[in-house]
């Protein structure tokens, strides 16, 4: 097993390639340099990012490129699959709430922003021409991808080095996996206790697709002597209020594992669960405030046995 | 009590015996069949096995259950039951058991 470690995007990465080691070179030795070449594109903290770029010129049709363009249909696609529950609209309302700064800073976020939060401008008010590959976001909007960067970054490591045999990509907790493990048995996931992150409150199988955890316990700050957090609820523009501290979700791909772990927590544990049972190709677990664990109907078929 | 309506029938004396024949004949039948049953264990297994409701409660929608758990702990006893087959959370690396994970997942950091 050839392992790579590296930190990328304000999160730690790591990449398992479980395949025959080359007798020259490490293949996994390009990966860093694609991470930091997407967070140029991407990041809403780098003053040179294409990114902030595209938001300063916001009203304006803007031809971006390609990378750009795969991370912002994959944040529409999830934005509609959430029913606008996680939107790329968010970014105003983000620092509004303090989160001015990269958390891989180390700093204290405190941002003074204004306290009459609005709505977060609706995703659909973004005009795409594909064939152009030109971006209009609506004048006073800007744009933030927040973890569907990372899973979208997942997502597409583990599609680039699937030739080279079975690998698995951890993009800061997003996992992808490109299949089962060279002896074709599953790759044994731990889900982290929030309440003990040195714990594991289950050990997950995982053949193909996607696992992610959205949560409040570690991104978060205070603002004006309130906890605030990175999760906005869209319809109100504030930190969303909810009684789930952590939801973990299994899905085809590290994006829509993100964006439903992020749409249950919004939604809270009952709605979250009801919501996740409806969905055929997600399975979650969901960790409240107080402890208790709630699951989806399906995520028995992935306890390790 | 009897039927006084103009034009109402009246039962032959004859019908009333035969009910009242069978209805003492199906008391005699049904206490036959509870001691039958009670001295034949196995047929109450047949019926079971011939798809008889066991009983067992089915919860369509998932509930919160259970406290915090430990490493090394098994979670199971604290599940309420959902009509499907329970399994352990986990169980201790350590042991040999199950195998330590490749990864874990939790709140980006």
């Amino acid at each position: 097993m050839q392992k790579l470690a590296f930190r990328a995007m304000g999160s730690e990465m790591r990449v398992l390639l479980d395949g025959v080691e080359p007798p020259t070179g490490n293949p996994l030795a390009a990966v860093p340099d694609w991470f930091a070449l997407w967070e140029a594109v991407l990041s809403r903290f780098q003053p040179s990012s294409e990114l902030r770029r595209l938001n300063a010129r916001a009203g304006r049709v803007v031809r971006v490129s390609r990378t750009l363009w795969d991370v912002l249909q994959a944040a529409l696609v999830a934005a509609r699959r959430t029913g606008g529950l996680v939107t790329p609209t968010g970014a105003a309302a983000l620092e509004a709430a303090g989160y001015t700064n990269s958390f891989a800073t180390g700093w204290v976020l405190t941002g003074s922003g204004r306290s009459d939060a609005e709505p977060i401008p609706r995703w659909q008010a973004i005009r795409c021409r594909p064939r152009a590959r030109t971006v209009r976001v609506p004048a006073g909007v800007r744009l933030d991808f927040g973890g569907i960067a990372k899973g979208w970054a997942a997502d597409r490591t583990a599609h680039a080095l699937v030739a080279m045999g079975p690998v698995l990509v951890d993009a800061g907790g997003d996992i992808r996996v490109s299949g089962p493990c060279a002896d074709r048995s599953s790759w044994p996931i731990g889900v982290a206790d929030p309440h003990n992150p040195d714990r594991d409150l289950a050990l997950l199988a995982l053949r193909h697709g996607a696992i992610a955890t959205s949560g409040r316990d570690y991104r978060r700050w205070q603002q004006g002597g309130i906890w605030q957090h990175h999760i906005l609820d869209p319809r109100t523009g504030r930190p969303a209020v909810t009684d789930v501290l952590t939801a973990t979700v299994i899905a085809p791909t590290a994006v829509h594992a993100e964006a439903a772990a992020k749409a249950v927590l919004i939604l809270g544990s009952r709605a979250g669960t009801a919501w996740l049972d409806r969905h055929p190709t997600l399975a979650g677990l969901i960790v409240l405030d107080d402890g208790q664990v709630c699951r989806s109907r399906r995520l028995l078929n992935y306890y390790w046995s | 009590m009897a039927d006084t309506r103009p034009g109402a029938k009246k039962r032959p004396a004859q019908a009333q015996g035969i009910k009242a024949l069978i209805t003492a004949a199906a008391v005699a039948a049904t206490l036959g069949g509870w001691a039958a049953l009670s001295t034949n264990p196995g047929a109450a297994t047949a019926a079971d096995a011939a798809g008889a409701p066991t009983g067992i409660p089915a919860v369509p929608t998932p509930l919160p259950f259970g406290g915090r758990t430990r490493r090394g702990a098994f979670s199971s006893g604290s599940l309420p039951s959902t009509g499907q087959q329970q399994q352990p959370f986990f169980s201790d690396p350590r042991t040999g058991q199950f195998p330590a994970p490749s990864a874990r997942t939790r709140s980006s950091r």
